[in-house]
């Protein structure tokens, strides 16, 4: 479903990523696992579609080629990134932005959209999923949330638009124990056959729960090794070092 | 500046009727008006406005001639609401009904009376000397003691239909009697593409616990100066939004003085402007009194090649302890080449006093617009999206749904009207 072939990005002439190859098939949960500035979230926003980054190689989805593409055509396309840092929206309701976005791809897809009744007992039964309070529906968009309401606030929106492929940018950070189990939790109520999933993470504690079919470990802009969950735990133990050279 | 002297003599030769005295006051204004002139760069509460297009077209007071065929002007009022209609300038009492406790009353009818009526100009505004010179639609709204009105009242100012360039220079006597509530829109519409010009002045009197709401939408297309003056006497309540929208050039002069203790005043602005426009805002808020209350926000929103100016001042007079007053003025810039020039100050002379104010400019959060579009939301929705909710939180202080809904879909026409989305 998703197919990274030969990937050079850099930002201002800066060189970040260094040839990456990468194939995610339906049903895989992938986990890349790095250090900070190892090259993890630019990959993310890459595929995610933010602008600034001088781009060479091939990213395909489903066989299309997704560069050009600006994100909402992304996010149609069925690709979503749950992010590492949600922003604030001043003065957009929760509710309003959620029902915006779900419209938006109903619309993009030929279906009718929901008025605000039916999106409203959707969304209730979707912020359950989250351990949520029904109030943080009516509260401007992650205004005033905490880091891990934030997350939530994520994952309840992959729960609620159902993308056919997520990239997870560590959705685990800042997170205790009870909120990661909360968010893997979600994770693994939208994983299904037809699904892809990309997580990226520095620690192995989230995958613990979400248990990848492939890890990667990313090294300098580079995927350096691959294997399963095995790998995770020997980085865990190990560090990265024993990878260099 | 020599056809506002002919334009105050066609006006004296259509209201043969007018007293001497009156004729006086014109006189005198007209004459206070031209010693100041049009205000210049040197002026400095002024000097970010051209007020030379004042000059350079010729405008012609309106008269009856101007108000032909009144069935097809829209006069629609709010659901639920008392109106007062005004149309080119021409009250039409036929059309206006307010409710019981409420009279309306022409400014010649209280004049002629010799009843005292605030009729006064100062040295230091023109516009204000003019429009006491030149006041061609003068209403007294007089609210009884101890009224409570739970309809709004909508005062429409319509320009329409006008095939000359002219000017109306009206003259809105608001006076709230004690322990009395009540909500005012006074709204000014004109969809004429011949330029034309509306000098108003409002003046609001609270009286003892008077409560008084306030909307005040400026969406006439024309030229447009506004001098808005507030008294409020002991626990007096205001509460106020200026709705700006759709004229080519604006200049507001908003005017609040506590008479008396224990008064507040919440003012709120939201200022739209898109192409060449240029609105200039100044609010004076005087609290001469101990103990009161105010609250300013008031924010623009400028694309294009539009500028804003928005000059706030707050006085704290030697004896008015326990002052609290906020200002604040928030500004968006949808277009590298918009711009506005903020100037909040305070002046403080007392030293019990609780004062903040502060000014932000900027422009759309490239992060918010990336976040938005990468939910699948368009980037022209997902701007509009950003600055509805930039503005929100002015247009959801109305008292009354219904006008809140209505100032919602103007800014969201507004941003549908914009040329990058």
């Amino acid at each position: 479903m998703l197919e990274i072939k030969n990937l050079h990005v850099s930002i201002d002439n800066k060189k970040i990523l260094k040839g990456i190859n990468l194939t995610i098939i339906s049903g895989e949960l992938h986990a890349i696992m790095g250090r900070n500035g190892s090259g993890k979230s630019t990959l993310s926003h890459v595929i995610a579609g933010k602008e600034g980054y001088e781009i060479e190689g091939e990213i395909l989805f489903n066989g299309e080629s997704l560069l050009g593409k600006s994100p909402e055509e992304r996010a149609l396309a069925g690709i979503f990134m749950s992010f590492q840092y949600p922003v604030v929206i001043p003065g957009v309701n929760n509710t309003y932005f959620l029902k915006a976005a779900l419209n938006a791809k109903l619309k993009a897809n030929g279906q009718p959209e929901l008025d605000a009744m039916d999106f409203l007992s959707l969304i209730k039964e979707k912020i359950k999923l989250v351990g949520m309070d029904e109030s943080y529906l009516s509260r401007n968009v992650n205004d005033g949330f905490s880091g891990g309401e934030k997350k939530r606030n994520e994952i309840l929106q992959l729960l609620t638009l159902e993308p056919t492929f997520a990239i997870l940018d560590e959705t685990d950070s800042g997170l205790d124990i009870d909120a990661l189990k909360i968010i893997a939790n979600g994770v693994n109520q939208y994983r299904n056959s037809e699904r892809g999933i990309l997580a990226i993470t520095h620690y192995q504690r989230l995958l613990d729960y979400m248990k990848p079919d492939v890890v990667h470990a990313m090294i300098d802009g580079k995927i350096v090794k691959t294997g399963d969950m095995s790998l995770a735990k020997e980085l865990e133990e190990k560090g990265y070092s024993w990878l260099i050279d | 500046m020599e056809y506002f002297k002919s334009q105050l003599d066609s006006l004296n030769n259509q209201w043969t009727h007018e007293p001497e005295k009156m004729m006086h006051l014109r006189n005198s204004a007209l004459e206070q008006f031209l010693q100041m002139g049009l205000p210049n760069k040197h002026w400095e509460d002024w000097q970010f406005t051209d007020f030379s297009p004042f000059d350079k077209t010729k405008f012609r007071i309106s008269s009856a001639d101007d108000v032909k065929d009144i069935d097809k002007y829209h006069t629609q009022s709010f659901a639920d609401s008392f109106s007062i209609i005004i149309l080119n300038g021409h009250y039409q009492p036929q059309l206006s009904h307010v409710p019981n406790g409420v009279t309306i009353r022409t400014l010649f009818d209280v004049f002629i009376k010799d009843e005292k009526a605030d009729l006064s100009y100062s040295e230091e505004n023109p516009f204000i000397a003019l429009n006491t010179s030149l006041m061609n639609c003068g209403l007294v709204v007089d609210v009884s003691d101890g009224i409570q009105i739970d309809k709004p009242i909508h005062y429409q100012f319509i320009s329409t239909g006008i095939e000359d360039n002219i000017m109306n220079h009206p003259r809105l006597l608001i006076r709230l009697g004690e322990n009395s509530s009540t909500e005012i829109i006074e709204h000014y519409k004109g969809e004429s593409t011949t330029l034309y010009w509306n000098n108003c002045v409002t003046v609001c009197e609270l009286g003892k616990n008077g409560e008084l709401h306030h909307t005040r939408i400026q969406e006439d297309t024309g030229y447009h100066t506004g001098n808005i003056e507030y008294h409020l006497q002991n626990d007096a309540r205001l509460n106020t939004l200026f709705f700006n929208s759709g004229t080519e050039l604006y200049r507001g002069d908003v005017n609040i003085s506590f008479n008396g203790q224990n008064a507040s005043a919440e003012l709120n602005g939201l200022s739209l402007l898109k192409n060449n426009q240029h609105m200039d805002m100044r609010v004076i808020v005087d609290h001469a009194y101990p103990h009161c209350t105010s609250n300013q926000l008031f924010k623009y929103i400028l694309d294009d090649k539009s500028t804003g100016v928005f000059n706030g001042r707050v006085i704290v007079q030697k004896d008015s302890q326990k002052t609290d007053s906020s200002q604040s003025n928030k500004n968006l810039l949808l277009s590298k080449s918009s711009s506005i020039n903020s100037n909040p100050q305070l002046e403080i002379y007392a030293d019990d006093v609780r004062c903040s104010h502060g000014s932000t400019t900027g422009q759309l959060d490239e992060e918010v617009l990336y976040y938005l579009r990468s939910r699948g939301i368009d980037a022209v929705t997902a701007q509009q999206l950003m600055v509805e909710g930039f503005a929100g939180e002015l247009l959801v202080n109305s008292k009354n749904e219904k006008i809140s809904a209505y100032l919602r879909n103007k800014l969201t026409s507004w941003l549908k009207s914009l040329k990058n989305g």
